[in-house]
């Protein structure tokens, strides 16, 4: 039962970093309509950058903020120079995502290697409660997740600007005409869902060593977390989340952990199957049928 | 026998001269021009298959790198261990009939395993389209890749040795022609225009009385066999697969090469295909003169790179690709089009 426990704790704080990545997606694909391939890759480059910081002698939680930082304001320079000029379809955007990606990767490895990159443990202590193993660092990845995911969805389902995206996804010319700057929310909610991708990879860092291929790991979970609980529906991203965690890290501790990738994709594919819009649906974002 | 068909025959008989005659010279005197030949009749073959299902269909495939891997690795496994039996039914290795019918065996089974995966990959198609689709047939490739590193009959990440070596000009060729054949004639016959009414207009296509389900799946069965078949091609070629060379940036290769010789027009991504087999090559050889600093070598050597920068340069200012029609890019539904026509 101990061992039980001891996955769960574990799996939880995976699932909340997948939840980050799936929630970034879930925002930028169901809100803004963008499908952005390279957001692995902003992933990537926030673990990166925490990693340069840390290792040039920087506190650790003033490192997040500046990862977090670069990657929105990498994300602000995708949309404005890219994404913004096919909007109109999508699906040359994804095109364009996937060699944006490619790019990212290079230019990492080329800065710096593409040997995989760990940081020590920022707090370093372990709590032990009933005989199960808390490390405090996993503890605390856990709250601040819970925390960005309070936030996101009281800001999306209950402020005036979470009104105003809503209705310029649901109807991008009738919102124009209220006087809301629907290209201005686009841009807002790709730099949005970027900062969520490198707070994401500053806190994977902490977890686990990075090396520049990660991106192209995390983005095909990160798609399948946001399919699966419904795109543009927060709470949905962390339903998928929780899900592709649990999967994860109970079938590394209960059985065949090398298939780990096919079931997350051969669970996203059954639920897209039965359930084109997702688990929790409530999509605002473009029909899958 | 209509024009189309004279071609097709007589290209084959050419191929055929030039393989018995040539093959062995170009193989031994020019290896390394040998092998970016072999390698772009490949390529030709999956992009004009995949230009099928995403050119004229108008739907998005990401996963063809995984049908080519179930050809690779069917055929790989079926030459491995029944090809033996099967010469010494039909008399010997030495005699060059025997092998390339056994090689044909081969492919045929290759071709048909990868169009059975298709109709599984078809299935989802049903439901879902554009970027969904995308993400789907990406999930699938990658399902084919970690299926085939974690069972061990097929090498897992050892990869896979493949006995034989039939891989020859005729057959790369002349299927990379029978290929064209198949995609033009179905394209271009009453039948076939069906598929271009899915990608065109898809409501309007079914209240005109179209299956368009059908369509869609059709299309990918036949792509997902030529894959197949590429697939077993490139297996005898290399003598030597491992999961890696089916991963997901094969896929976007010929999702590239489709998409610079343009959706719907299987000359541009034939010329493509061969043009972007060619060109890294030719950085290659440009990056070992003077002329480019030491310090951009391996940039000028990396194919990604410059098919990345491609892929930009091409969604940004020409969508259509070097010869494509405007119909085949899609817009987002209900956006009302201005220029399409």
């Amino acid at each position: 039962m101990e061992i039980f426990f001891q996955q769960l704790v574990n799996s939880l704080s995976v699932a909340s970093v997948t939840i980050l990545i799936g929630m970034g997606i879930t925002l930028i694909f169901g809100l803004a309509g963008i499908v952005n391939f390279a957001h692995g890759e902003f992933l990537m480059v926030g673990g990166m950058a925490t990693w340069f910081l840390v290792s040039a002698g920087i506190n650790f939680f003033i490192a997040v903020l500046g990862a977090m930082i670069l990657v929105g304001f990498l994300g602000f320079v995708a949309e404005r120079g890219l994404f913004r000029f096919t909007l109109e379809r999508p699906m040359n955007g994804f095109i364009m995502s996937i060699g944006l990606s490619v790019i990212l990767q290079h230019v990492v490895i080329r800065l710096f290697n593409e040997v995989q990159k760990t940081i020590p443990d920022p707090i370093g202590q372990v709590w032990v409660v009933h005989g199960v193993d808390i490390i405090v660092m996993r503890a605390i990845v856990i709250a601040i997740t819970a925390i960005v995911v309070a936030i996101t969805y009281f800001c999306i389902s209950r402020s005036r600007y979470g009104l105003a995206l809503t209705a310029s996804i649901a109807d991008p010319d009738t919102a124009a005409l209220m006087g809301i700057p629907v290209r201005r929310y686009v841009t807002g909610v790709f730099i949005y869902g970027s900062v969520l991708a490198g707070l994401g990879g500053a806190l994977m860092i902490a977890l686990f060593p990075i090396t520049p291929f990660t991106g192209s790991v995390v983005i095909i979970r990160g798609f399948a977390v946001s399919l699966i609980g419904g795109l543009g529906n927060v709470g949905g991203a962390v339903v998928g989340g929780l899900l592709l965690g649990l999967v994860d890290g109970l079938s590394a501790g209960y059985g065949f952990p090398e298939w780990t990738d096919a079931y997350s994709l051969v669970l996203m594919i059954a639920i897209l199957i039965v359930r084109p819009q997702g688990l929790l649906g409530g999509t605002l974002g473009p029909k899958a049928s | 026998m209509t024009r189309a068909r004279l071609y097709l025959l007589l290209s084959l008989i050419l191929l055929l001269l030039l393989s018995v005659f040539g093959e062995r010279l170009i193989a031994n005197q020019f290896a390394y021009y040998y092998d970016i030949l072999i390698t772009s009749g490949i390529n030709v073959i999956l992009a004009v298959s995949l230009n099928l299902v995403n050119g004229y269909t108008g739907q998005f495939s990401l996963g063809h790198a995984g049908f080519m891997a179930v050809g690779a690795y069917a055929s790989g496994c079926w030459s491995n261990n029944l090809d033996p039996m099967l010469l010494s039914l039909i008399g010997g290795s030495t005699n060059p009939i025997a092998s390339n019918l056994v090689f044909v065996l081969s492919m045929g089974v290759a071709g048909l395993l990868a169009a059975i995966t298709g109709l599984l990959v078809g299935i989802p198609s049903l439901r879902l389209r554009g970027d969904y689709l995308a993400i789907v047939t990406l999930g699938f490739g990658e399902i084919i890749r970690t299926a085939i590193l974690n069972l061990d009959f097929l090498g897992a990440s050892r990869g896979l040795s493949v006995s034989g070596g039939y891989t020859n000009l005729f057959w790369t060729f002349g299927i990379a022609a029978l290929c064209s054949y198949t995609v033009l004639g179905l394209v271009h016959s009453t039948y076939g225009r069906g598929f271009l009414t899915v990608r065109d207009d898809e409501v309007a296509a079914e209240a005109m009385g179209i299956n368009t389900t059908k369509y869609k799946v059709i299309a990918f069965v036949v792509a997902a066999f030529f894959a197949g078949i590429a697939g077993a091609l490139y297996a005898h070629f290399k003598a030597f697969i491992t999961p890696e060379g089916f991963n997901f940036f094969r896929s976007v290769d010929v999702v590239v090469m489709v998409i610079l010789g343009g959706m719907g027009s299987t000359t541009g991504v034939c010329l493509a295909a061969i043009l972007l087999t060619i060109l890294p090559e030719l950085l290659r050889s440009l990056s070992h003169t003077s002329i480019v600093p030491p310090a951009y070598h391996g940039l000028l050597e990396n194919r990604l790179i410059l098919y990345s920068l491609l892929l930009i340069l091409f969604m940004l200012t020409r969508p259509q690709g070097l010869f494509g029609s405007r119909l085949a890019v899609r817009k987002r539904a209900g956006t009302p089009s201005q220029s399409d026509g």
